[in-house]
């Protein structure tokens, strides 16, 4: 067995932007992925850190192949997706599970509580009787630390860290080995976060589970990941394991990204440097030539422009020209 | 930081509801000098947007029912009639909202705008009007303002919508300038830019900023005083250093627990707050916090409401029991 659960490879994931005429002929790409490559291990975290629009959610997407990818490879444990039809891409998707954002969006308003969580036991056949599956999601709610007896409620009657457990308890039911989690506490208040955070940690000690973490908060992916990316304007530009990443930041961008977050210690935030960085995000239809990042970096000179910096190193890999 | 520009005593709104009365803000008291940055922090529903709203007199009454007092340079706000407030809205207080694609105007240009409430409260119109809306377009670090005044906010990215709402706040001379989670939909990288911008304006202008978060990271390093709101009270108020290396409240120590600390170093777990907040239509008897506080004696906590005390020299904690005092 591979140490290596989970293999993507230069993928990519391109929307097509077409004209207004008849033949809607197809003009241009929205470069959303633009050549991800990362690995994850089996029973890691891996972080997946970006601003929006920097394709981190698109990459998740793609890897459950809920979009479908331009191009690349994703490889799970051995398997390549992109070779699978539909059956067996159904029966694959038993061991990934995604944990959406938007607790308020992510339940069917319409569905109790308990057939929420009973739907992939029926869909993926893993129940014998009614019996046998109101047992099972009893199991699985009191796993993410609600009552069974809430099985016949519904999803207006939760609070969002209450429905955000729904959504995870869901996630568990197919016994995945692998979980995507997009943005998992982002829609919620810091007093409930860190109880969802904990629960997610718990239950991937006593599972086995292997997680990809996306999200936007540096300080949330920091404490949660063992190790973590970083992506901009479609691109990987850093991954190191989290001590590394903080103790010897290498991307220009990973430091301005540091600097901004918000620190809770006022001595700290007043006395630190932070690299601000100027303009925004470009637009992922045209990125700029060369490293994309070269018309915001601080630290930027005469080969920026021209050369496409690679993803390399051992261990801390980085894409950028100093270190070339 | 001498002037005092604005004084709230006791300030309560509450909302007639089919289930009943919420209690939403239960009184709430506080001074902002000229020049001074004070945080309001608070999770979703604890009153902390409602309070300013009132503040700037935009809830419709009924439903809302506002009392205590709000006292803007000598002048009582509470009670006032909807014209007497157009007056004081904008021009002497001005608020910054928390998502700028919502609340600015999609079918006018960003100059418009901005010239609205100039033509209003300044009585500014054609070039002059103009030409001051491009100078707030710069100030505010817009590239190439004397084009952009024609944009419309869909031309504009997020960042620069926030700056744009950022220059009509300030397109009157506000004393006192209120962002509520002014950077809360906003990227940490543009995040970083908007708080320097508005304390470097706030410097060169000398207006008091109110920042209304949720967020104890973003104020650590801009807030003079911080104020921590649950259920529609002041759990804590201090001195920002004071609040966060010595926090009185078991809210605000639950609240600084439960936030990653970004860095090398990690803790084991977050510490988390169990159960929810108060249901504003069904407050507590005694402290809102209790039901929740690890420190509640069961007692006096469930019974009776604390008052605002303080603990140290400026630093107040509403608590029985406020955490390091020796009790």
């Amino acid at each position: 067995m591979s140490d290596i659960l989970v293999d993507v490879a230069d993928l990519q994931v391109y929307f097509p932007i077409r004209d207004t005429g008849v033949i809607r002929r197809h003009v241009n790409d929205v470069k959303a992925v633009d050549g991800v490559s990362f690995q994850v291990r089996r029973g890691e975290t891996l972080g997946l850190v970006g601003e929006s629009g920097c394709g981190k959610t698109t990459t998740g997407l793609a890897l459950l192949r809920l979009i479908e990818p331009t191009g690349g490879a994703v490889t799970f444990d051995g398997v390549e997706m992109s070779d699978l039809n539909a059956k067996q891409l159904r029966s694959l998707r038993k061991r990934i599970a995604m944990i959406f954002q938007d607790p308020y969006a992510s339940l069917d308003p319409r569905m109790s509580i308990g057939k929420i969580v009973s739907e992939p036991l029926e869909i993926h056949g893993l129940t014998t009787s009614r019996a046998d599956r109101n047992h099972r999601v009893g199991e699985l709610l009191e796993m993410v630390g609600l009552s069974p007896d809430y099985r016949n409620r519904y999803p207006h009657e939760f609070s969002g860290g209450q429905r955000q457990r729904v959504g995870i308890a869901r996630a568990l039911a197919t016994e995945p080995d692998f979980i995507v989690c997009d943005e998992p506490i982002a829609a919620l208040d810091v007093s409930i976060q860190a109880g969802v955070m904990n629960l997610l940690e718990d239950l991937q000690r006593e599972l086995g589970l292997t997680y990809l973490f996306i999200a936007h908060d540096l300080s949330a992916v920091q404490h949660f990941s063992d190790r973590i990316a970083v992506m901009y304007l479609g691109r990987i530009v850093e991954v190191a394991d989290r001590v590394g990443l903080y103790e010897t930041t290498k991307h220009p961008y990973t430091e301005a990204l540091l600097s901004a977050v918000p620190v809770p210690n006022p001595a700290l935030a007043r006395s630190r440097t932070r690299v601000i960085l100027e303009g925004d995000v470009p637009s992922p239809i045209d990125p700029p030539s060369g490293c994309n990042f070269h018309p915001r970096c601080p630290k930027v000179f005469d080969r920026c422009p021209d050369v496409d910096p690679v993803l390399s190193g051992n261990g801390h890999e980085v894409a950028c020209l100093l270190y070339e | 930081m001498s002037e005092r520009v604005l004084a709230v005593t006791d300030l309560q709104v509450r909302f007639g509801t089919k289930r009943g009365v919420a209690e939403v803000v239960n009184g709430i008291s506080y001074d902002l000098h000229s020049g001074e940055t004070l945080a309001i922090v608070g999770e979703s529903g604890s009153g902390k947007s409602v309070g300013v709203l009132a503040l700037m007199g935009l809830l419709a009454q009924p439903p809302a029912a506002v009392s205590g007092s709000i006292n803007y340079r000598g002048r009582e706000l509470v009670g006032i009639s909807p014209k007497e407030w157009r007056r004081v809205r904008g021009k002497g207080m001005a608020m910054i909202f928390q998502d700028p694609m919502t609340s600015l105007n999609p079918v006018r240009t960003v100059g418009y705008q901005l010239i609205e409430p100039m033509a209003l409260h300044l009585g500014l119109a054609g070039d002059v009007a103009r030409k001051r809306a491009i100078g707030l377009l710069e100030l505010v670090g817009i590239p190439s303002p004397d084009s952009r005044i024609d944009d419309y906010p869909h031309q504009l990215s997020g960042g620069m919508r926030q700056r744009v709402m950022i220059a009509m706040g300030l397109s009157c001379d506000p004393d006192v300038l209120i962002a509520d989670e002014a950077t809360t939909a906003l990227d940490v990288t543009t995040q970083a830019q908007i708080t320097e911008l508005v304390a470097d304006l706030q410097h060169r202008l000398g207006m008091a900023v109110v920042w209304i978060t949720h967020d104890l990271g973003v104020v650590a390093g801009i807030a003079d005083r911080v104020h921590v709101m649950y259920g529609g009270r002041f759990m804590e108020q201090a001195d920002v250093d004071g609040l966060y290396t010595q926090p009185r409240h078991p809210y605000t120590e639950g609240l600084l627990g439960s936030l990653p600390m970004p860095g090398a170093d990690r803790p084991d777990r977050l510490v988390s707050i169990p159960g929810l907040p108060p249901d504003p239509v069904a407050m507590p008897a005694g402290c809102p916090f209790a039901p929740r506080c690890p420190h509640s004696d069961g007692s006096r906590c469930v019974e009776i409401i604390p008052r605002v005390e303080e603990v140290t020299p400026g630093h107040d904690a509403a608590c029985h029991y406020p955490l390091g005092a020796g009790l």
